[in-house]
């Protein structure tokens, strides 16, 4: 970090992660009660000083719920930092308060540094003296914890990746700093084509990273799957062939005459949320009309669709049109082709006719729970497959990473675009220290010393 | 002898006449005391003034009323703007001098400058009295009784000269070394390095050969570097580029058994930015040869500087390597190569001011800082000279911050980071580059030269003029749109898109290849503006987003400066710091917080510890007991 910055809005969780009912997240600067409006189902005025609501958090771009929590509300000075403070109450669970404070993130709002409400009390006279005294003790001790946690959590691999992306920014920067610093007589110090090259590649890798934050969130939030087709072909008896071994909680969620039903599962570490809908098909009756309409939503939001057929007879239009838009949403959602009843014999001709889609097939029978561990298996390879992670050996699943690395990424874009147009070296390496200031945030901040060091180290320098 | 001064400077390099002249200008009673009149002003190595990074400096040295751009303006024999392939705020002016011109005319600006004394001696010893400096102790043991003495000692401190394994004590080739002042200076507590700098041969310019190397024409009309200076096209001289080669490397490998730095007789450090050629060779042994410029020393001087092999080799090996070059076969050697070794004191004890913490009324400046370079020297010189001066006369004393000034960027650099090398200007140094323009010198700094009164009201006014001519091309900028027709065949001349409707004239420029005075041609604008005008205007348009984002990096930067520390702070009260980070704390004792976090070695953890311990000390004015930190 370079300056501190008092003006913005920060945003942590208060309360230790760990096993525990509540979690409050605490949000203090000038924008918290805009930015939890946005995501909060009550709207809060300012006039709602000290006042607590329930309602839900929502997510604003995928339109679902998060948790239901209970937002208080103090307003500036009257708050612990002085400045407008909101604290939410979630069910502590790492992914739901992982996903809250992401969804803040969102909006102006940055992470707070460790210690950083505090330091606002303070610097805000909101604390008398005896406490500051305390806090100086405690905030001694614990950057010192949570440095060493920080680093325990960027386990080897992630932050030698880091640092490697760290060690090629400064490798790029030095090439121009050598050309604006130490090139009097204008030699080609570098070839464009050979930056561009270099800046892409890491541009791809640091993109690759923050997909793994996507990924990480799959580990935690797990994932969606919808069990697709048509009445009476098995999805109640496949769920629970699932379910069985799982030993999960079946729940009928009411809403409307069709239901759809919900288990919960574990393939390989990955929480799946399995949902079995009413079927897609066409329909003229209103009521089962708002099923499906649910349905669809569902498989819209899902990461993963199980199409069921029956192995023993012959498609019908129903399982045409399921395989018509199984093929619609091909390459945004991965699906697996699911040939039920195989104890009741195989249709010649089925088979044949799926395979044509070139996606995944197994035959099952739900019933004698055979073949169901092929079918977890399936799943769990096109989940992986699909996410372009199944290679990546490191994972980010710290929000605060995720960010600095998406900063970062903002300007390594700026950094090629720029190059692209053969844009001032000075702005160029602007660009470049801006990475290194959004990787340092990370793995610790990168000074002149260390770039001067690496120009003389690689270059001969000097008339 | 024993008389009264005002200011003392010892030294008659470029940090000692600049600081003199600025002192003995702002009506104080000064004296230069110089080893030998004749060397006043004498460049020592490189006859250049400038350079990237450099150029800002000196330009910013004659924006405050310094002396250094109108000396090299009146002595240069070949002007260049460096970089000019890159961006206008990398820009930087350099110029080689007639080196016996340049050391005359800073002769002659002390010797007539009023309420100046020069003195042919060295000063070796201080008097103090409760800490504060009352008087300078001659060779003689004469006595200068002072208010306050700038110490310009460059490598003179225990100066000792190197070629091969032969060393002598000298200050500089053929000069006396200073004794005694180290080891006075230790003794008051102040803490000495060592630090090592080394200078090529010189050559005769009658024994090269022209034909095998590369010349390198001068800008004419040249580019000055005062602000006050206009200059016509005006005779100069070429330098010339030779390239090593193998042979000649393992010439100089044959010689390292007899290196002073590789047997080890050096301890001091080099800079890592101007290694020696032997140095050049063994760290970079893929390279087949390395380039070297021969640069001339004045028009009446047979002397040529082989720029990029200085070397402290013995002369056998220096002359056969050197003679291996193609160009240089039949080279004569005016002289030796040498290396140099001298004392510096560690500039963590320094303030902003250059007034040393232990001992009030002591100013330090240049090399014994632990810099390198002349323009480094010269603008440190000319800071000890003005705060020597603004103390005396209880004026508030004159500190430029990183966002102002390369001077600002230097001073505070040499104070928080551990110089472990001869330090050296750099543009990277600087975080604000797109600020700092070698042009802008005098928009950026003229209001602070003339309020301390050494800047010419004449330079202010030319200044002030050129500011409403910036007023008015900015106001052209943001009024003019231009039309298809208009642009469309410029574009095609660049090679750029076309435009299909008419665009503001402010948003063209911000394609990067266009330039502002060809749209003022194409628009048909009166021109008739200066380069300078035009390069600013252009600059703080086109980047106009980079240069806001850096303006508020300037605003927090800023913030975080006026977060004072109370120099009597008590870091020790401190207990969960860590101890490195109290111990730099202890030893620099920043004057903000913003300081404190440039510290090499504090961590940023132990800087937010440190807020909420001076927002107690300011709350309760008292200090913070052991007994009331809980731990």
């Amino acid at each position: 970090m370079k300056y501190l910055d008092n003006e913005d809005t920060i945003v942590a969780l208060s309360t230790p992660l760990g096993k525990g009912a509540i979690a409050i997240i605490r949000l203090s600067g000038k924008e918290c009660l805009p930015i939890v409006n946005q995501i909060f189902s009550n709207e809060i005025s300012a006039a709602d000083h000290k006042r607590v609501f329930f309602g839900a958090i929502n997510s604003l771009n995928e339109n679902k719920l998060i948790d239901q929590v209970v937002v208080s509300y103090f307003r500036g000075p009257s708050s612990y930092t002085g400045e407008d403070v909101i604290e939410i109450s979630c069910h502590c669970n790492v992914l739901i308060i992982d996903q809250i404070i992401r969804e803040i993130l969102h909006f102006s709002a940055r992470m707070a540094n460790p210690g950083e409400f505090t330091e606002r009390a303070f610097f805000n006279h909101k604390m008398d003296l005896s406490q500051a005294e305390a806090v100086a003790g405690i905030i001694g001790a614990k950057t010192q914890r949570s440095l060493s946690q920080s680093l325990k959590q960027l386990d080897g691999k992630l932050s030698q990746k880091i640092r490697e992306i760290k060690q090629e920014t400064i490798n790029l920067l030095s090439l121009i700093e050598v050309n604006l610093d130490f090139n009097e007589e204008d030699i080609q110090v570098y070839e464009k084509s050979d930056l561009m090259t270099r800046a892409r590649k890491m541009a791809t890798e640091v993109e690759n990273l923050m997909r793994t934050y996507e990924y990480g969130k799959l580990l935690g939030e797990g994932i969606k799957m919808v069990i697709l087709g048509k009445p009476n072909v098995g999805k109640s008896s496949l769920l629970n062939a699932f379910l069985e071994k799982e030993r999960a909680i079946v729940s009928d969620i009411p809403g409307t005459t069709r239901d759809y039903i919900e288990g919960r599962m574990e393939i390989d570490g990955i929480p799946v949320q399995v949902v079995d809908t009413a079927g897609v098909r066409q329909t003229m009756d209103p009521v089962e009309e708002l099923g499906v309409k649910k349905a669809v939503e569902h498989i819209d939001s899902a990461d993963i669709l199980l199409a069921l057929f029956e192995s023993h007879s012959a498609l019908d239009n129903d399982d045409k049109r399921m395989l018509e838009y199984v093929s619609q949403t091909r390459g945004k959602v991965a699906a697996v082709l699911v040939l039920n009843k195989t104890d009741l014999g195989e249709h010649p001709g089925v088979f044949e006719q799926l395979k044509k889609l070139d996606l995944p097939i197994v035959g099952v029978s739900a019933k004698f729970e055979e073949n169901i561990d092929k079918l977890r298996e399936l799943i769990k390879t096109n989940l992986l497959k699909d996410s372009g992670v199944e290679d990546e050996e490191v994972v980010v699943i710290n929000s605060r990473h995720k960010n600095a690395l998406a900063r970062a990424m903002e300007s390594l874009k700026g950094f090629i675009a720029d190059l692209e147009v053969d844009m001032d070296e000075v702005i160029l390496a602007s660009e470049l220290r801006n990475v290194l200031d959004s990787i340092g945030q990370i793995i610790g901040e990168t000074t002149t010393e260390d770039l001067l060091n690496n120009i003389f180290g690689q270059f001969c320098i000097g008339k | 002898m024993k008389k009264m001064y005002d200011v003392v400077v010892a030294g008659g390099g470029h940090a000692g006449v600049e600081a003199a002249l600025a002192a003995a200008r702002l009506g104080l009673k000064t004296a230069l005391v110089t080893l030998n009149i004749n060397t006043i002003g004498k460049m020592s190595c490189n006859p250049a003034i400038g350079g990237l990074a450099k150029g800002h400096l000196v330009r910013e040295i004659d924006a405050l009323g310094g002396e250094m751009a109108k000396l090299i303006d009146k002595t240069g024999i070949h002007f260049k703007i460096l970089n000019k392939s890159k961006g206008p705020a990398v820009w930087s002016p350099r110029a080689q001098a007639d080196r016996n011109a340049y050391s005359k005319s800073a002769q002659e600006a002390v010797l007539n400058q009023e309420n100046l004394d020069v003195i042919q001696a060295s000063v070796t010893g201080l008097e103090i009295n409760s800490g504060r400096l009352e008087a300078a102790v001659l060779d003689q043991s004469n006595i200068l009784h002072c208010r306050a003495l700038v110490l310009t000692c460059g490598t003179f401190l225990n100066g000792r000269i190197f070629i091969g394994l032969n060393s002598f004590s000298s200050g500089r080739a053929g000069e006396l070394p200073v004794r005694g002042l180290t080891e006075e200076l230790v003794d008051l507590g102040f803490q000495a390095g060592r630090l090592k700098t080394g200078t090529p041969p010189r050559i005769h310019r009658d024994s090269i050969d022209y034909s095998k190397v590369e010349e390198q024409a001068p800008d004419n009309p040249p580019v000055p570097f005062s602000f006050q200076t206009v200059m016509g096209e005006r005779k100069q001289l070429s330098c010339h580029i030779a390239h090593t080669n193998q042979n000649s490397h393992d010439i100089l490998m044959t010689g390292l058994d007899r290196s002073p730095m590789y047997t080890g007789m050096i301890t001091g450090v080099g800079p890592r930015y101007c290694p020696s050629i032997e140095d050049k060779v063994v760290r970079f042994a893929d390279k087949t040869q390395h380039q070297l410029f021969l640069e001339p020393e004045g028009f009446d001087n047979p002397e040529v500087y082989v720029n990029g092999f200085s070397t402290s080799l013995p002369e056998d090996v220096q002359i056969r390597a050197l003679r291996a070059v193609p160009g240089l076969e039949n080279a004569r050697l005016i002289r030796l190569g040498y290396a140099v070794e001298y004392d510096f004191f560690p500039s963590f004890q320094i303030k902003h001011t250059l007034e040393t913490k232990n001992v009030e009324g002591l100013y330090f400046a240049g090399q014994i800082n632990g810099t390198s370079g002349y323009e480094e020297a010269a603008a440190q010189g000319l800071m000890a000279g003005i705060n020597a001066a603004m103390k005396i006369l209880d004026r508030e004393s004159v500190i430029l911050d990183r966002s102002q000034a390369y001077i600002g960027v230097l001073i505070d650099d040499l104070i928080n980071k551990t110089i472990l090398e001869p330090y050296r200007m750099f543009t990277s140094r600087a975080e604000f580059r797109l600020l700092l323009r070698h042009d802008n010198a005098d928009l950026r700094l003229m209001d602070v030269g003339s309020r301390i009164g050494l800047l010419p009201s004449s330079s202010y006014e030319k200044m002030l003029k050129k500011k409403e001519q910036i007023d008015r091309l900015f106001e052209i900028v943001d009024n003019t749109s231009i039309h298809p027709q208009v642009f469309n065949d410029y574009a095609k001349e660049l090679g750029v898109s076309p435009i299909n409707q008419t665009i503001p004239m402010r948003q063209l420029i911000k394609r990067p290849e266009v330039k502002l005075v060809d749209l003022l041609r194409i628009s048909g604008q009166p021109n008739g503006y200066h380069g300078d005008e035009l390069v600013h205007v252009e600059f703080m348009t086109k980047y106009e987003g980079y240069i806001s984002r850096q303006e508020e990096l300037v605003e927090k930067f800023k913030k975080m400066e006026h977060k004072e520390i109370p120099g009597d702070f008590d870091y020790s009260t401190i207990q969960s710091i860590s101890s490195e980070s109290r111990e730099k704390l202890m030893q620099i004792r920043p004057a903000s917080l913003g300081q404190a976090m440039r510290i090499s070695g504090v961590r940023h953890s132990d800087i937010t510890v440190l807020m909420i311990y001076l927002e107690k000390y300011f709350r309760r004015g008292l200090d913070v007991s052991r007994e009331t930190i809980l731990e």
